[in-house]
C-alpha cells in the first residue's frame, strides 16, 4: 500500500521564521487520519504543502507517491474557515466544480447539497458557518480525490453543525474509501471518526498510530510514590507526577500491567493527547512511534 | 475556468461597457453635426489660404455646441479609462482572491495556478483593451475633421487619446494592476500602487516614448522677418538671440531654432540700433537692415502628421511588448514565488 | 434493528464500544438470531463514526461467531449470548437486592458498596484466571 502522505526533513520558512521545521512523518493511505497539536505546531503548513499551496524551502514530502503540485485532481483540500465566493450561489458553485474538474460528479455533488437541506440559489456569502463547510467539503469531494485534505474543518462550527459535518464526511469515506487527513482541536470528534492519530508538536511527530492501539496501550498508573524506572521492560512512561506519598504516571504498554500495587485505569484519546501535549513529556518516548 | 472568469468578472465588465456605450451613443449622434458644421463653415473643400480662417470658424462653431464638451469629455474617458481599468478590474483580480483566501479554494481544483492567471489575463486584458479601442477608435474617427483644424493630431497629449495606443495602454495597466495584486496580496495597497504606477506612465509615456520613435524631421529655411518674431538682447553682454515661433499646421514641432549659415545657433554682439529704445515702438529700420544682414534661417525639428499611424503602430508595438513582459512576470510569480 | 451510540468519554476504543454494544442487545434479548445490524453506511451516517471502526467491529463479532456477513445482504445474528442463563436473571436479581439491602442496614453508603463489589469482584476474576 503507498503512503497517503509521506515527508522527510519537511521545513517550511518565512523568512527567519520556520512555519515547519526537520518534520519526518508517513500517513497509511485508505485511513481517516486525524492530525492534533498545539496552535504554531505547523499543522495547517504541512497540509498546505501536501496540496501544494505551498512549496517547502527543503526536505521532502510526496502525496500519494507524487511530489505535490496545486491542482492536482488527485487531492482535495478544504481550508482553514471553508473558504467560499461570496458573490456566487451555491449552485454557482457546483458549476465552477464542474468547469475546473474534470472528474466531476454532478450527479453526487447536487445530491450532497439536497441532502445538507442547502438553498442551491443562495448566495455563499450568506451561509452559515456549518453551511459553509459542508459547500466546501461538497465541492471538494465531488473532484473525487484519493486524499482528502481538511485543515480544521469544523473549528468554527456549533456542535450539531459539526455532528452534521461529521456524517457527511464519514458517509463519504465509507462511499468512497477516500483517504483523509484532518486536523482539529476536537480530539473527541477525532476519537469518533478517525482510526488513525498523529500527534504533531513543534514540527515532530511525537506519537503516531491507530487510534484503538493507542486508546488499549496508554494507562493511567496510580499508586504509592515510587521511582518510574523501575516499571520494567515493555512500559515506557509518558507523563508522571508525584506528590510526597503518590506517583501518577501515564505509560504507553504492549502488554497488560499486572502490578496489583498499581491502580491502573483507562485513558480516553483526549487524555492521551494530551500527555503527549504537555511539556514533561520526555524525550525518549519519541521513539514510540509507530 | 472561462466560465468563473465570465461569472466573476461580469458585473465590473458590464457596468464599465454600459458607461462607454452611453458615450459612444453620445458620439455617434453628434457625428452628423460636426460633419454638417465643418460643411457650412466652408471649412470642407477649403482651399489653401482660405483654410485657416474656415478651420477657426469651425473650431469656434464647435466649441459653442454639445460637441465642443463632449469632445473634451470623450479625451478625458479614453485618457482616464486605463487607469481606471487598472484600478477596478486589474488590482482585485489576484488582490482579492488572495485577500480573502478563496486561492486555496480554486487552486486546490485541477486546474494550475499558472492557467487560471492565464485565462485572467486573457479575458481581462482582452476586455480592458476592446473596451477603450472601441471609444479610442470611435472618437479617433468622431474628431478626424476637429483634429483636421486644429493640426494636432499628432501633439503628444492628444495622440495618446487616438488611435490604437490606448488599446496598448489599457492592456499594459490591467497587467500593473493584476501584478501589484499578486505582489502585495492587499487590494487597496494594490489599488493604490496601480494609480500611481499608470499615472506615472500617463505623464511618461507621452514625454519619452514619442521622441524616442518618431525619428523627427529637420528643416532650414530662410527666416522670414516679415513673420513675427522675439529679438532678445542681453543688456550686460549686448548678445543678440532671435526667437520665432514655427507655424507649421498639422506638425509636433519638438524645436524651432534660428541660425546662421553655419548651422550653429545665432548668438551675435547686438548692432546698437537693436538695442532697446525708450519709445519701446517695435524695431527699428535699420534693426531689421542689420538681422536681414545676418543672413539667417530658421531650423526646425518636427514630427509630420503624416507620420500619425506609423507612430501608433511603434508606440503600440513597445507597450504591447511591456505588456506581454509583465504578464510573463506575473506567470512566473505566480507559479515559482507565490508559494 | 439496533442503533448505537458512542461515550467519548469511556476510554473504551470505539469498536470496542460497538461490540459491547451488540452483545449487551444479545444478552438482554434485544437481538435475536436472525435479526439485521445496520449496515456500515447506515451507523457511519447516523453515528458520525470512521466506517472502519464499523468494519473492524462487525469482523470482531463475525470472529466471535455471533454474527454473519452475508454479501449484498448485510450483517445477521447467528446466536444469542446467555440464552438459558436468561432465565437465571431474575432470582439471581433477588439474591443481590436482598444482599443490599444488608449491606445498606449494615451502614455501608452507595460508594463503599461499590468499592467492595468492585474488588470482591476483582479478586474472583482473578482467582478464576
Amino acid at each position: 500500500m503507498t503512503e497517503a502522505l509521506s515527508a522527510e526533513g519537511l521545513t517550511k520558512r518565512y523568512g527567519r521564521r520556520a512555519a515547519l521545521s526537520d518534520c519526518s512523518l508517513a500517513v497509511p493511505a485508505g485511513r481517516v487520519v486525524g492530525l492534533v497539536g498545539p496552535n504554531g505546531a505547523g499543522k495547517s503548513t504541512l497540509l498546505q504543502l501536501a496540496c501544494g499551496l505551498l512549496d517547502p524551502t527543503s526536505g521532502r514530502i510526496e502525496v500519494l507517491g507524487e511530489r505535490p503540485v496545486s491542482g492536482s485532481p488527485r487531492v482535495g483540500f478544504v481550508a482553514q474557515d471553508t473558504p467560499v465566493y461570496a458573490g456566487l450561489t451555491v449552485a454557482e458553485h457546483l458549476r465552477m466544480g464542474a468547469h475546473v474538474n474534470p472528474s466531476w460528479d454532478a450527479e453526487f455533488a447536487e445530491r450532497r447539497i439536497a441532502q445538507t437541506g442547502l438553498d442551491p440559489a443562495q448566495r455563499a456569502g450568506k451561509l452559515s458557518g456549518g453551511q459553509r463547510a459542508q459547500l466546501a467539503l461538497t465541492v471538494a469531494a465531488a473532484k473525487q480525490p484519493d486524499l482528502l485534505l481538511l485543515d480544521e474543518p469544523v473549528a468554527s462550527l456549533d456542535p450539531l453543525a459539526r455532528r452534521t459535518f461529521l456524517r457527511g464526511l464519514m458517509e463519504l469515506t465509507a462511499d468512497r474509501g477516500t483517504s483523509v487527513v484532518m486536523s482539529s482541536h476536537l480530539v473527541a470528534d477525532l476519537e469518533r471518526v478517525c482510526d488513525y492519530l498523529i500527534v504533531l508538536v513543534a514540527s515532530q511527530v511525537r506519537v503516531a498510530g491507530e487510534v484503538d492501539d493507542l486508546l488499549a496501550g496508554h494507562h493511567r498508573l496510580v499508586g504509592r510514590r515510587r521511582d518510574p524506572a523501575g516499571l520494567g521492560a515493555g512500559i515506557a512512561v509518558v507523563e508522571q507526577s508525584h506528590t510526597e506519598v503518590q506517583s501518577t504516571l501515564i505509560v504507553r504498554s504492549t502488554a497488560p500491567i499486572d502490578d496489583p500495587s498499581w491502580q491502573v485505569d483507562r485513558l480516553d484519546l483526549e487524555d492521551i493527547v494530551l500527555a503527549y501535549m504537555s511539556e514533561s513529556a520526555p524525550q525518549w518516548v519519541l521513539e514510540g512511534q509507530r | 475556468m472561462i466560465w468563473l472568469t465570465w461569472r466573476q468578472f461580469r458585473a465590473p465588465l458590464l457596468s464599465v461597457a454600459a458607461v462607454l456605450l452611453v458615450l459612444v451613443a453620445a458620439l455617434a449622434f453628434t457625428w452628423a453635426r460636426v460633419s454638417d458644421l465643418a460643411g457650412s463653415t466652408g471649412f470642407t473643400g477649403c482651399r489653401a489660404a482660405a483654410c485657416e480662417t474656415a478651420a477657426q470658424s469651425f473650431l469656434a462653431a464647435v466649441s459653442s455646441e454639445t460637441a465642443g464638451w463632449l469632445y473634451y469629455v470623450a479625451i478625458g474617458v479614453v485618457l482616464a479609462l486605463p487607469v481606471l481599468l487598472g484600478i477596478f478590474w486589474g488590482a482585485p483580480l489576484a488582490a482579492r482572491e488572495l485577500e480573502t483566501g478563496t486561492y486555496r479554494l480554486i487552486f486546490t481544483q485541477s486546474v494550475s495556478r499558472r492557467r487560471w492567471l492565464l485565462v485572467k489575463l486573457l479575458i481581462g486584458g482582452g476586455a480592458a483593451a476592446l473596451c477603450t479601442g472601441l471609444v479610442s477608435l470611435v472618437l479617433t474617427g468622431w474628431a478626424a475633421v476637429i483634429d483636421e483644424a486644429e493640426g494636432n493630431r499628432i501633439n503628444p497629449l492628444i495622440f495618446m487619446a487616438r488611435g490604437i495606443v490606448p488599446i496598448a495602454f489599457a492592456a499594459l495597466a490591467f497587467v500593473v494592476g493584476v501584478t501589484a495584486g499578486l505582489l502585495l496580496r492587499r487590494t487597496v495597497a494594490a489599488m493604490a500602487v496601480t494609480l500611481l504606477v499608470v499615472a506615472a506612465l500617463q505623464v511618461a509615456v507621452p514625454l519619452v516614448l514619442p521622441r524616442l520613435l518618431a525619428q523627427p524631421v529637420t528643416s532650414v529655411a530662410a527666416l522670414d522677418l516679415n513673420a513675427p518674431f522675439g529679438l532678445s538682447v542681453d543688456l550686460s553682454t549686448k548678445e543678440a538671440h532671435v526667437d520665432i515661433d514655427a507655424d507649421m499646421p498639422d506638425a509636433w514641432i519638438l524645436s524651432a531654432t534660428v541660425v546662421t549659415s553655419s548651422g550653429a545657433e545665432f548668438r551675435a554682439r547686438a548692432d546698437p540700433a537693436c538695442l532697446p529704445s525708450e519709445d519701446m515702438g517695435g524695431f527699428s529700420e535699420a534693426c531689421r537692415t542689420w538681422l536681414a544682414a545676418q543672413n539667417l534661417r530658421q531650423k526646425v525639428t518636427y514630427v509630420p502628421g503624416s507620420r500619425f499611424w506609423a507612430l501608433q503602430w511603434r508606440e503600440f508595438g513597445v507597450l504591447i511588448a511591456v505588456t506581454l513582459g509583465l504578464s510573463w512576470f506575473a506567470l512566473w510569480w505566480i507559479r515559482r514565488r507565490l508559494t | 434493528m439496533i442503533e448505537f451510540h458512542l461515550d467519548a468519554r469511556s476510554g473504551v476504543a470505539p469498536y470496542m464500544q460497538l461490540i459491547q454494544q451488540v452483545r449487551h442487545a444479545l444478552r438482554l434479548g434485544v437481538l435475536k438470531e436472525g435479526d439485521k445490524l445496520p449496515t456500515v453506511r447506515e451507523v457511519v451516517a447516523r453515528v458520525a463514526i470512521n466506517p472502519n471502526t464499523v468494519s473492524k467491529a462487525y469482523r470482531e463479532l463475525e470472529y466471535e461467531g455471533l454474527v454473519t456477513a452475508r454479501p449484498g445482504l448485510g450483517t445477521f445474528v447467528t446466536r444469542t449470548l446467555g440464552g438459558d442463563s436468561l432465565a437465571q436473571h431474575e432470582p439471581l436479581r433477588k439474591d443481590l437486592q436482598r444482599w443490599l439491602s444488608e449491606a445498606r442496614a449494615a451502614g455501608l453508603d452507595d460508594e463503599s458498596i461499590e468499592a467492595l463489589f468492585l474488588s470482591a469482584f476483582r479478586s474472583f476474576s482473578e482467582a478464576r484466571g
